[in-house]
């Protein structure tokens, strides 16, 4: 079963056309890239997955389910770009109404809290405000939040941003730990370098259309991703 | 699971909302508030004539009451305006609608956390004012029917918060804010008016927008009555089991707008 299944999507920002007729399939158990130049659609085509823009025209189902349905979302964790929460809270109080959130059982909560911080190596910040760590650090902290979810269906939006090499390498890890626990990775990145170390699958998106989807090592062909991306960006302006 | 989810999303509200600074500043707002209508009541009571030109009545409780009272909706009206917009300036908001919880749930529980938290504020406000006018020598006028008329008077609280968390999803905090005073003002005088009966042959553009305004929303005049009333021990109740009635639908009527105004926010752009 595909995780994702999206039939001939299109969305309008008034009259403009930013998703033109997309379909696109992700199986269970990859990990998957969105990549795509700014402005390509990526986010709003990630938005309309998670069903938080509108669209007129197409289908977008997670595991069979209307993608804006309560029972979709609950086979669904979401990264947004940046992660941010109320400034008066400490990493541990986001991390119990993220718990709870996702129906992490009460008596396990503070176990699953530690495991998670220990995940992204920021055990020691438990007890800090979010205002008084850093971008990097913040972001850690909304990764370790999603771990909470058990989910099926992780969505990615940007996850390097502001992470150094250690927050990079963690990150890796987990996308790679998810994926051999069966569950879906969607990333939606810039950084083709990591994405080309870590991806099973990829989509390419430009001008709202998709360029190509499928298998990384099909799509690059002996060449770096970056050559790839670049030629059929470049090839699909021509 | 859901209790758990309704208790966190409660919890997270008197979080959000407690260790907001505008609730400190209500709070010593309040307490001045409430030496001012002492110092201005016993001016206004002690001076019949000064007093004539005035709707209200002349007794100290109905004095407080009207001050209060005001002060009660202009709360839930500040709250209000920010239950929902702060999830949304916070970025919080794309995050808590992508979690597997069914949207009118999030919104009940802001909504009734907030309700709560202005209830609170009300309460600890008359209670002040109570005792401030013992203190200064007067009979403590107290009686098991002021939260009998609180238990009212809240619902038209709930009625405010809700009316301008709904103009906070479209719009900024401060239009919301105005706008929601405007619409209060509206169906306030839409209530007084269309109260007494109508004749259809008479109406006009704005009395016709008037009539949709008594009949499509909360009778929030009808509520404030009803409330007075049992706080002045009054036996003229004026609200019947139609007038429940309409007030539920009408309650039903506006939460629903709100939800599918939240439901149908677009979050846009993010390139």
């Amino acid at each position: 079963m595909n995780a994702l299944n999206i039939k001939n999507l299109k969305k309008y920002y008034g009259n403009r056309l930013v998703l033109d007729n997309v379909n696109l399939s992700v199986p269970q158990g990859v990990v998957f890239a969105l990549l795509g130049p700014n402005g390509a659609g990526k986010t709003t085509l990630l938005k309309s997955i998670l069903g938080i823009t509108r669209f007129k025209e197409g289908d977008i189902e997670i595991f069979g389910k209307k993608s804006n349905s309560y029972e979709s979302h609950q086979s669904l964790a979401y990264f947004p770009e940046k992660f941010n929460f109320f400034p008066y809270f400490t990493v541990e109080g986001v991390l119990k109404f993220y718990g709870k959130m996702y129906g992490v059982a009460l008596q396990d909560l503070e176990q699953q809290i530690d495991k998670a911080l220990d995940k992204v190596e920021i055990k020691v910040l438990k007890n800090r405000r979010i205002t008084q760590i850093s971008k990097g650090e913040l972001q850690r902290v909304g990764i370790a939040s999603i771990i909470l979810a058990q989910a099926d269906f992780y969505i990615f939006d940007e996850p390097f941003y502001g992470l150094d090499p250690i927050g990079i390498k963690i990150i890796k890890n987990i996308f790679q730990d998810l994926a051999s626990q069966n569950k879906t990775v969607f990333i939606n990145s810039h950084i083709l370098g990591e994405v080309e170390k870590i991806a099973n699958e990829i989509a390419i998106i430009n001008k709202g259309q998709i360029l190509y989807s499928g298998n990384v090592d099909a799509f690059i062909n002996g060449r770096s991703l970056e050559d790839a991306f670049y030629s059929i960006i470049k090839g699909a302006q021509a | 699971m859901n209790k758990v989810i309704m208790k966190a999303l409660l919890i997270n509200t008197f979080q959000k909302e407690i260790r907001n600074k505008t609730l400190v500043f209500l709070f010593v707002l309040s307490i001045f508030l409430i030496l001012l209508i002492n110092q201005i009541s016993v001016f206004f009571v002690s001076n019949p004539a000064m007093n004539e030109g005035f709707q209200w009545s002349n007794t100290k409780m109905s004095f407080l009451y009207e001050i209060i009272s005001a002060w009660g909706s202009m709360l839930g009206f500040i709250l209000g305006v920010s239950t929902i917009k702060s999830d949304m300036d916070y970025g919080v908001s794309q995050q808590i609608v992508a979690f597997p919880v069914k949207p009118p749930l999030y919104l009940a529980c802001r909504l009734v956390g907030t309700w709560l938290i202005v209830n609170f504020y009300y309460i600890v406000t008359l209670l002040l004012a109570l005792l401030v006018f013992a203190l200064s020598g007067d009979q403590l006028a107290f009686s098991y029917k002021i939260f009998l008329s609180f238990g009212v008077f809240s619902l038209k609280i709930l009625i405010c918060i809700t009316l301008a968390a709904l103009l906070s999803i479209h719009f900024t905090k401060v239009i919301a804010f105005v706008s929601s005073i405007i619409i209060f003002m509206v169906m306030n005088v839409s209530n007084a008016h269309f109260a007494k009966g109508f004749a259809w042959n008479e109406l006009g553009i704005f009395s016709t927008l008037g009539l949709i305004v008594h009949w499509i929303l909360p009778r929030i005049d009808t509520i404030s009555g009803l409330s007075k009333n049992l706080l002045m021990d009054k036996n003229t109740f004026t609200f019947s089991f139609l007038e429940g009635g309409h007030l539920v639908l009408s309650y039903a009527f506006l939460f629903w707008v709100t939800y599918f105004s939240l439901k149908s926010k677009d979050y846009q752009g993010g390139e």
